[in-house]
């Protein structure tokens, strides 16, 4: 077995309540790395288009990488794949913490889980021993109880709990799956995919050592990795003063920060929601993943006024965005609170800010009233009705059982225009950036494999903020507002992102590019033993990339679902640097498609592409599925 | 007279001196190996356990499997107290009188991991993100 790994899938089939070991294959692991990259894979050949995400049939993949748990700055990573509820893509949500770590000292890479149990249970890995366990006990409890509860009934207060709360419970589809309480792996709602398995937590105890393949190599690698982080001005500098919030500012002056349910890009109150503003009113100290030297988590703490007894982890970015500038509140404190009950209740913080701040613009439209509503007079700054919903959506009462089921679901529930205002691709809403002001993020959002996501590159912080990387082939000089010449370097970003995924580290060691391809290639050897270089660790990210793609086309998504809301292409940016602008996308997507070696037409991998990546079996899938897809199209 | 020290206001949790500790004396990954221990009371308070070289674990030994080694002296003019994995039998009286709780009972070696404070360099001091441990001398 190559270094860094385990050598262990767990395989835990719910239907028949049985647990098994599986060795993944070696020149799986060459091809895949680890997190995004071999989840993706599993996925693709497990979940047949027709299955249900909340079905049996659907898996829902635990995965780590070959460097969690090693000693890299950020390497306490894992993801959670899974076909989305919300979008019916693939999705891959990333969560920070201990628990990918502990994951791999018990003896395992990755768990899938297939089947659905009948009543509710949980898994305990307990050092390579495996148990189901019985849950009725757990149920209905939110995230913060079910790990009290489960440290206590295993008497050890060092096992780390991954869980899903009441709205995971209740098959809410943006449901997070929340680990070491507050670290949440949550877009695209793999918590509710949890919820449908019956499966309450997923409890790890691990003492078991790794090594890496060559050692010496290892160890000057992870020193230059720890060098290159520490010297950035944003993860050495900016990250772990002011936490990812600390750049609200600098998104305000760039127009990109998205206000009132993307209406526009600047908003007033930005300096009062930024993590300047949290160190100085409520920030206790900082927190770091496993073996993380950013340490961007805040540790806040509010003792009085309205929303006293906030205690905990503080809001990041896309969270202090939804629950802050979209839904037109100046209110730190209000979104601390709702930060932490949606990690209470276990859900997506960022869906379910922006599905509130969708709300809040159909009732000052008047296409909803209070009855709609239930008195909650839902308006742009009403922070306590903001916070009120949140606990209405995950236990699915009232106005939140209508928004419970995402935007896509719940403008067919409201109809009347309530479209028109729904910011949201492939049925997954946008999350921090308002991409009138950035283009590359626009096209970003656009193709993105699992539906509107900024972070699979943040490409934000390359155009406004003009982070570049040396070895991606970036220009000099970026215009933010200009389509032009965007494609050329946001193909290699998608591949290096979705490589670093795989690995698993963080994208914040990316989004400023403090950390470069060559780098990562370095170390992934130094760790596994496999030869990797900046070139191959590139061509990795995309077959991984192409393959999500594939997984999605095979459903039948095609370029029309690669496309942005109304308000973005044809509503021009109302103030702030971006005035007066609009995103052109088509013209963008030609050029990318191209660029990836793709059809223009379905905008889906060609079988040549695919071949090269060495995906023949994938292009016979895609060559099956295009007749059907075509003659729907016509 | 060289010693650790630490300040849990700046410690960040991230194990990291945990599993330096354990590269620099087994070269493997496990934070569930090092002779350093953090705790995480929830939700905001970070403990960190670590070895202050009292020798208590030596006078409490039966079997005289924790000695001094002179190469650097520390507090009290002590030298640096070091497990004999040769003569340890495993029966942990030495962990009953730790005052910090640091020394740990370890199945698969059966018996304790013991802080050496790396001969004078201490590895998790120097990998410590934030500062949170001290190396002071004097």
């Amino acid at each position: 077995m190559p270094g860094g790994y385990a050598g262990k899938l767990l395989r835990v089939d719910l239907d028949r309540l049985e647990t098994r070991d599986e060795k993944p294959d070696e020149a799986l692991l060459r091809d895949f790395i680890g997190g995004e990259g071999l989840a993706a894979r599993y996925l693709y050949d497990e979940v047949p288009p027709e299955a249900d995400a909340l079905g049996p049939d659907n898996r829902l993949i635990f995965m780590t990488g070959p460097v969690t748990g090693s000693l890299a700055p950020t390497s306490g990573r894992h993801c959670v794949t899974t076909k989305s509820p919300l979008t019916g893509c693939q999705t891959t949500a990333h969560a920070g913490g201990y628990w990918g770590t502990m994951l791999k000292l018990a003896g395992y890479d990755g768990i899938v889980v297939q089947g659905a149990s009948e009543k509710p249970v949980y898994l305990f890995i307990d050092d390579g021993e495996t148990q189901l366990l019985d849950a009725d006990s757990l149920w209905g409890h939110d995230v913060f109880q079910t790990d009290a509860l489960i440290k206590e009934e295993l008497n050890d207060p060092k096992v780390s709990v991954t869980a899903i709360g009441p709205a995971g419970e209740n098959l809410v589809r943006y449901a997070s799956v929340q680990n070491d309480r507050q670290r949440a792996a949550a877009r695209g709602g793999p918590g509710a995919v949890m919820g449908s398995k019956k499966l309450k937590a997923v409890v790890v105890r691990g003492t078991q050592s790794f090594e890496a393949a060559s050692p010496a190599a290892y160890f000057a690698s992870m020193n230059e990795l720890i060098k290159l982080c520490d010297d950035h001005v944003l993860s050495g500098n900016l990250f772990p003063a002011y936490g990812i919030t600390g750049v609200m500012d600098l998104m305000n002056e760039h127009g990109v920060l998205p206000t009132r349910n993307y209406s526009q890009g600047t908003f007033e109150h930005a300096r009062d929601i930024s993590g300047q503003k949290m160190a100085e009113t409520m920030l206790t100290r900082t927190r770091g993943c496993y073996c993380c030297t950013i340490h961007c988590t805040r540790l806040i703490n509010i003792p009085l006024g309205p929303y006293h007894g906030t205690h905990g982890k503080g809001p990041d970015y896309d969270t202090a965005v939804a629950f802050g500038s979209q839904c037109g509140n100046g209110n730190l404190e209000a979104i601390a609170r709702a930060n932490l009950w949606c990690d209470q209740y276990g859900l997506d913080t960022v869906t379910t800010g922006e599905t509130i701040a969708w709300a809040m613009e159909l009732y000052e439209r008047g296409v909803i009233d209070r009855n709609d509503t239930r008195g909650l007079d839902l308006k742009f700054g009403n922070h306590e009705a903001m916070v009120a919903m949140i606990p209405k959506i995950a236990t699915r009462m009232e106005f939140g059982a209508v928004l419970a089921d995402g935007i896509t679901e719940a403008v067919r529930q409201i109809g009347k225009g309530s479209e028109s205002a729904a910011m949201e691709v492939k049925g997954l809403d946008l999350p921090g950036i308002e991409v009138r002001g950035s283009k590359a993020m626009a096209l970003g959002y656009a193709v993105d494999n699992r539906g509107g996501d900024n972070l699979r590159p943040f490409a934000a912080a390359t155009e406004c903020l003009g982070f570049r990387s040396k070895e991606l082939g970036m220009p000099d000089r970026f215009d933010p507002l200009s389509e032009a010449d965007k494609v050329s370097w946001l193909v290699p970003a998608q591949n290096y992102a979705v490589a670093v995924n795989s690995l698993v580290c963080c994208l914040f060691t990316i989004i400023g590019y403090s950390v470069e391809p060559g780098h990562y290639a370095r170390h992934l050897s130094a760790i596994t033993g496999f030869d990797y270089d900046a070139a191959r660790l590139l061509e990795t990210g995309e077959r991984i990339w192409n393959l999500q793609r594939a997984f999605n086309a095979r459903q039948g998504f095609t370029r029309r679902d690669d496309r942005l809301p109304h308000r973005l292409t044809g509503e021009p940016a109302p103030s702030g640097p971006a005035k007066g602008s609009v995103v052109h996308l088509e013209p963008m997507l030609d050029e990318y498609y191209a660029a990836r070696g793709w059809d223009l037409r379905l905008g889906w991998p060609t079988a040549e592409k695919l071949r090269s990546l060495g995906l023949s079996d994938v292009a016979g899938d895609l060559e099956k599925a295009r007749g059907p897809v075509e003659s729907a199209m016509a | 007279m060289p010693r650790l020290t630490k300040n849990e206001d700046v410690c960040i949790h991230c194990h990291r001196c945990e599993s330096i500790c354990t590269w620099a004396h087994e070269v493997v990954f496990n934070p569930k190996r090092g002779r350093i221990i953090v705790d995480l009371e929830q939700p905001d308070t970070h403990h960190i356990r670590l070895c202050i070289q009292c020798g208590r674990c030596a006078d409490a030994c039966p079997v005289g499997a924790i000695y001094q080694d002179f190469t650097i002296l520390t507090t009290s003019e002590q030298g640096i107290f070091r497990l004999d994995p040769d003569k340890c039998i495993g029966c942990g009286d030495c962990l009953d009188v730790c005052p910090t709780r640091v020394l740990q009972f370890y199945p698969d070696l059966r018996m304790p991991r013991k802080c050496d404070f790396c001969l004078g360099q201490p590895m998790c001091v120097r990998y410590c993100p934030t500062d949170a441990l001290g190396w002071v001398l004097g």
